[in-house]
């Protein structure tokens, strides 16, 4: 009986680190956004109040899951709806986040309503402020880009 | 930031004194404001002044009264920002929690607005409170977006059984009433849930978000009229040489449209690379083909014009969401 428990144990903790790997989120989203336009895998960032995260397979209007970031603490979101900002860069719209640290258990996270900007990791503005291997996560205006920025849209000829 | 009350902002509004800012380039030659769009004259956007948004960076829609008076909203803020200059106020905050749609109603001395929470159409006048005038019937069973027309508002929204659709809500006989409803197609203009709603007279002006950005004018009939499909020429024009290879193709289905906005002739659009600050602003003409693209480097799209004060309002997000004002002129 005694090792029929561990055997059981054993493969609970197989299955728990599997569905907390980056590959079971990504399969995951995969399978929730099959029919949105974007492709498989399409990496984008998200970063609010709490943070900076890399998630997965986001499209504008469309509902998924994704999961975790490489760089942050543990954090899956889900139905997730990702809309349009009205400069045209993309935002995420977080209906219930549940942050759920590495050691915790399922009494410690906790849920809210959150609302979050996004852009991709291919994001050619602003410059570079945290990477995570080669993978660029944080992205910023500098202060002179932005004084750039807003002096070449002061006059705009279409 | 100094805080008024609605009555003086009102009074403001009403008196609708704005120093013209002129473009007073000497090779350049002001058009009158009536001239269409055709290939010889440019739509110049000079900036006029810049609202920094409060509450956090979240806005949704905007508009601007003759005066100079703005309102913006957003669906996560109850009530909604009116701002003249450097000052602002938040209004009918206790009545509208989830506002979706506002507009400056009779000659802009009153605001109405579409509420999703409370379901209902509210109304403020500058002396008195905000005041519900008319609930939006059980029918529509999500509210998703809403634009004033010359004679009532248009609803964007999702019915009982989860379609979504155009209502009509006839200000004079006050009543609602569907009038289209989506197809269901990948960028129908009609599925609001992946698109905008704005209006140009009695008409609405519906866009989609996904390729190929297509928008079109419709009556509160739901007779459609003239619309654009801006990857057509637009695309051409991308692409160097006209061709257009599958890669490029394929990248620019992953841009975004905003919403087509009329403007006192023409109609004027932003198309978003969300991947980077490149945006294409299209401009066309009335009859909905496409006069000219112009990219700009900068994270800017249109959200409202009024034709009327050939002003135009702008989120731009240079790590700080912003309202930019400009004033339009045809250039030849």
């Amino acid at each position: 009986m005694k090792a029929l428990w561990i055997l059981l144990c054993f493969v609970g903790a197989i299955g728990i680190g599997l569905a907390s790997s980056p590959s079971a989120a990504n399969a995951q989203g995969s399978k929730v956004c099959l029919d949105c336009a974007y492709p498989a895998n399409f990496c984008v960032v998200v970063y609010g109040g709490a943070g900076w995260f890399e998630c997965t397979n986001m499209h504008p209007g469309c509902d998924f899951d994704f999961s975790l970031g490489y760089c942050s603490p543990e954090i899956t979101m889900s139905s997730e709806r990702i809309d349009v900002a009205p400069d045209g860069s993309m935002r995420g719209v977080a209906k219930r986040v549940a942050l759920a640290l590495k050691s915790s258990s399922a009494d410690s996270r906790r849920s809210g309503n959150t609302r979050l900007n996004v852009r991709t990791t291919a994001f050619q503005g602003g410059e570079v402020t945290r990477t995570c291997g080669n993978v660029i996560i944080g992205r910023s205006y500098a202060t002179a880009t932005a004084q750039k920025l807003r002096a070449e849209s002061a006059t705009l000829v279409i | 930031m100094l805080l008024m009350s609605q009555r003086q902002l009102f009074c403001i509004a009403k008196a609708g004194i704005i120093p013209l800012i002129l473009c007073t380039c000497s090779s350049q030659k002001l058009v009158a404001q009536s001239a269409a769009p055709s290939r010889g004259e440019t739509l110049q956007l000079v900036e006029e002044r810049v609202v920094p948004i409060i509450g956090g960076d979240q806005i949704d829609g905007a508009t601007i009264a003759v005066g100079g008076t703005l309102i913006y909203w957003s669906r996560s803020h109850p009530g909604l920002v009116i701002s003249r200059g450097t000052q602002t106020s938040r209004i009918c905050v206790d009545q509208v929690g989830e506002p979706v749609g506002a507009a400056f109603v009779r000659a802009d001395s009153a605001i109405e607005i579409v509420d999703a929470r409370s379901r209902a159409i509210w109304q403020i006048f500058p002396h008195s409170d905000c005041r519900k005038v008319y609930p939006i019937p059980a029918g529509v069973a999500e509210i998703l977006t809403a634009a004033r027309g010359d004679d009532g508002w248009f609803i964007g929204g999702v019915d009982t059984h989860g379609v979504s659709g155009l209502y009509y809500f006839d200000s004079l006989r006050r009543s609602t009433r569907r009038v289209l409803v989506s197809s269901g197609r990948n960028g129908d203009p009609v599925s609001l849930r992946r698109g905008y709603l704005r209006t140009v007279g009695s008409f609405a002006l519906l866009s989609s978000l996904q390729w190929p950005f297509e928008w079109e004018r419709v009556d509160a009939t739901g007779q459609r009229s003239v619309g654009g499909r801006p990857a057509g020429d637009w695309s051409q024009r991308v692409v160097p040489g006209g061709a257009i290879n599958q890669t490029v193709q394929d990248s620019m289905r992953y841009w975004v449209g905003l919403a087509a906005m009329p403007l006192d002739s023409g109609f004027v659009q932003t198309i978003a690379d969300p991947t980077s600050d490149h945006r294409e602003i299209i401009l066309y003409a009335k009859n909905g083909n496409v006069v000219r693209a112009s990219s700009v480097s900068v994270p800017l799209g249109i959200l409202a014009t009024n034709p009327k004060s050939l002003t135009l309002i702008a989120a731009r997000d240079v790590d700080k969401m912003e309202i930019v004002i400009y004033r339009w002129h045809w250039v030849r």
